[in-house]
């Protein structure tokens, strides 16, 4: 098997995050599209693909750009700081690094040479599979499948059955694994209806005895990855924190830039002066932009001394794993709620639907939600910072 | 020019005058789930359903603090923060538009004989309110002419009036606020409204163009006295309005934490397996949750208790007054945190809008944005509690 041509530039000119800063300027105002249609503009992803914005994770072996840590996390943000859904379905196709798991001759057979691959779907083991010959018959239903409307190739997680009853590995848990299946060959049920990150297009998608190969399925939790970058030295769940870090970065960025705009403007009823000089006001300023750049240098730090170690060849203490995926929690916890505060001390003006405001918040506060960064994580990641063993972080497997 | 609180052009559709209710929230809970069913709709409509103003009107709801001798309900204040309570905990849309449509209370601040008129004509009275003042100019004939913008007036479809602040020219003086009673149906609706949460309100701005307001249909409820004599009438407008605004943030935070309990029982999160109400920091959280929202409700009944019983002989004091908002005030905080609480720890799902913990967590923000909870709200009631003197028309 020879190695894919790569022909695409690697971070070219202009790089990548002032391509993410013009993707950005030009989503801006396009937040209440993406919201109506449920999904992104099928222009605007072509964009990121164009910029190559979707193989920012992908090992260089897979054709990727194998982007630095640090660089997401500022792309991201970038991306955030115009559209958070843009920002999302960005990261989530980036996902496309689990690629790294399968053998390198499958997943370029997943690859094109051409256009970078957008991946979408879920780890989340709702599925059930039976093993036929050499693959396994795929049954099952994932929420959540963010940019499902214009994924090359889907995700999915399952449990591996013998009959109705789940298969028991040696460690005594259910098996689970991943499996990879072209996109066309799931079907979606239209039901992302919601409040925030209402344009990234995260509905259910449903596979219906569909045969996948066992090649093209994985156990991500437990391997080590077949290609091997310093990204992918990291958890999967880690991967998908390095990705996430910048959401709440570039998102809170933008609440608090609206919100000082419309502190020199704005005036309320029954006072005197502007928004500015009440007390309130100047407080909140003057405790959350310390706050915002605390948790943004805080996710830089981290991220650069991480791979700065595993560039070397360095093994991470279970510990050093946990700390990446703790200052992107921090980070989540801080940007919503200064966001949350800056919508807040908007007042009535930033309760309408169309205000930046309101959707900072709503959009923010809906990627606090994802699984990720939920309690069971926040227990698991608190347990290994105070030495525990690790268990593997992402759905207990 | 269109003359506005002509007695000929008032009044909306006919209706069956209503029931009344020995005990309106028996009859806010016979509504419940009736209302409950029907929260899409108005968020849909942003407005609510004719059907469900018509089922309101029909159970006495919009006359809670109407003057029993103008054919209101006159409730003690328990009854009508009960009511609103109910009502909120069905659909926070429904508490909103309800608890801002006792404007027909003010009714007993104008003269007699212009009320008798005015519930002869529109029987108990949808009344909308707006205390943003417009211009005025003085029209002879001791008039009006108001031009200027009403802002978010919740309910003004299904208003027959409003109560709208206006500035008064006073010879040799700055102007003064008073509040003149118009029929809605000369004033146009500016479909404005498209809000980030209570969108079932029909919060729409109304503009005002050159609209005639006849004197006596004007009163100033901040700083003249009520002419019904009526122990609910001795509370100042403010206090008023707090006590109309009490059993929102109760009712909401209830309703976020009994959706809570059902989902957290029946639900799992797919990385642990195990339902919500095992998860030990869910155990915590709702543990401070049911707390808080116990003590912000006893909180409510004992200062609520403290101004009514005042108010038996005589005009609470500004003390007593500020005692009651800051109740108020912390309820609201507290529904913020709850359903904030109730929100995060129902995970993924909580995103849907076919739920109720994203509506109670959207509506309470934006009822929070209501400038009476505003910063500059607490800071006044906070110096009346120092001891400081707080104009008493602002309390």
């Amino acid at each position: 098997m020879s190695a894919p041509a790569v022909p695409r530039n690697d971070v070219g000119d202009p790089p990548l995050i002032e391509r993410a800063q013009a993707i950005a300027q030009q989503v801006s105002a396009r937040g209440e599209e993406f919201a109506s249609a449920g999904t992104l503009a099928g222009d605007v992803v072509e964009e990121l693909r164009t910029a190559r914005l979707f193989a920012m994770a992908m090992p260089r072996e897979l054709g990727g750009l194998q982007t630095s840590m640090t660089t997401i996390a500022e792309v991201i943000a970038e991306l955030a700081y115009g559209d958070a859904s843009t920002a999302w379905t960005a990261l989530i196709g980036n996902t496309a690094a689990f690629l790294s798991w399968l053998d390198p001759a499958v997943a370029r057979t997943i690859v094109a040479d051409d256009r970078d691959l957008v991946l979408a779907g879920s780890m989340a083991p709702t599925g059930r599979a039976t093993v036929t010959d050499r693959a396994y018959l795929l049954n099952g239903r994932w929420p959540f499948a963010s940019g499902s409307r214009h994924a090359d190739w889907m995700i999915g997680g399952f449990v591996v059955h013998d009959g109705d009853r789940p298969v028991i590995t040696a460690a005594g848990t259910p098996e689970m694994r991943i499996g990879f299946f072209p996109a066309a060959s799931a079907t979606i049920d239209p039901t992302w209806d919601v409040i925030g990150l209402a344009g990234t297009g995260s509905n259910d998608i449903i596979a219906g005895d569909l045969t996948v190969a066992a090649e093209y399925t994985a156990v991500p939790y437990a391997a080590t990855p077949a290609v091997v970058s310093p990204l992918t030295m990291l958890s999967p769940y880690n991967i998908l924190m390095v990705l996430f870090a910048g959401v709440p970065l570039g998102v809170a960025r933008r609440a608090l830039d609206e919100l000082f705009s419309l502190a020199g403007t704005k005036r309320r009823p029954g006072q005197d002066g502007s928004f500015r000089d009440d007390p309130v006001v100047s407080d909140f300023a003057m405790s959350a932009e310390p706050a915002l750049r605390a948790a943004r240098l805080l996710v830089l730090d981290t991220f650069a001394g991480t791979e700065q170690r595993l560039q070397k060849g360095d093994d991470l203490a279970p510990r050093d794993r946990a700390a990446v995926a703790a200052v992107v929690m921090h980070a989540m916890r801080v940007g919503r709620d200064i966001t949350a505060q800056a919508y807040r001390l908007g007042g009535t003006t930033a309760t309408s639907r169309t205000h930046p405001l309101r959707r900072c918040h709503h959009d923010l506060a809906a990627a606090a939600q994802h699984i990720a960064f939920g309690t069971d994580l926040r227990r698991r990641v608190g347990q290994s910072l105070l030495g525990a063993p690790p268990t593997p972080a992402l759905f207990g497997v | 020019m269109t003359t506005s609180n002509s007695i000929t052009t008032a009044g909306g559709p006919a209706r069956r005058p209503a029931a009344r209710p020995a005990d309106p929230c028996a009859a806010a809970t016979k509504l419940h789930d009736e209302l409950s069913d029907q929260a899409d709709d108005a968020e849909r409509l942003r407005d609510l359903p004719d059907n469900t103003v018509r089922l309101l009107r029909e159970a006495g709801l919009y006359s809670l603090a109407l003057p029993a001798r103008l054919g209101g309900l006159e409730a003690p204040v328990r009854t009508i923060i009960a009511t609103i309570e109910t009502l909120t905990h069905a659909d926070p849309a429904v508490g909103w538009s309800v608890l801002i449509g006792q404007g027909s209370a003010f009714l007993a601040w104008l003269d007699p004989e212009i009320a008798d008129e005015i519930v002869a004509v529109t029987p108990e009275p949808i009344v909308a309110s707006s205390f943003a003042p417009v211009a005025a100019t003085p029209s002879g004939l001791g008039s009006y002419r108001l031009s200027g913008r009403w802002p978010y007036c919740s309910g003004i479809t299904h208003a027959e009036w409003i109560m709208g602040a206006f500035l008064a020219p006073q010879p040799g003086g700055p102007p003064q606020m008073r509040y003149g009673f118009l029929t809605t149906c000369d004033l146009a609706v500016a479909p404005t409204w498209d809000p980030a949460g209570l969108s079932g309100t029909g919060s729409n701005h109304i503009q005002v163009a050159d609209v005639l307001v006849d004197e006596a249909y004007t009163t100033d409820p901040r700083t003249e006295p009520a002419r019904e004599p009526g122990q609910l009438y001795r509370l100042p407008m403010f206090s008023l309005l707090m006590v109309c605004m009490a059993g929102f943030p109760l009712g909401v935070a209830r309703r976020a934490l009994d959706e809570f309990h059902t989902t957290a029982t029946v639900k799992s999160r797919s990385s642990s397996r195990r339902p919500l109400a095992e998860d030990p920091y869910v155990q915590a959280d709702i543990l401070h949750a049911e707390a808080a929202w116990q003590a912000a409700r006893a909180g409510v009944h004992a200062a609520a208790d403290e101004l009514w019983a005042a108010a038996a002989t005589t005009t609470p004091s500004p003390a007593v007054r500020a005692r009651f908002a800051a109740s108020v005030q912390h309820a609201m905080r507290t529904a913020l945190d709850v359903t904030d609480t109730c929100f995060q720890r129902t995970g993924g799902g909580a995103l849907y809008r076919k739920g109720f913990a994203q509506r109670c967590w959207r509506d309470t923000q934006v009822a929070a944005s209501h400038v009476v909870f505003g910063a500059e709200s607490v800071r006044r009631l906070g110096a009346a509690l120092l001891g400081l003197d707080v104009p008493s028309a602002l309390l």
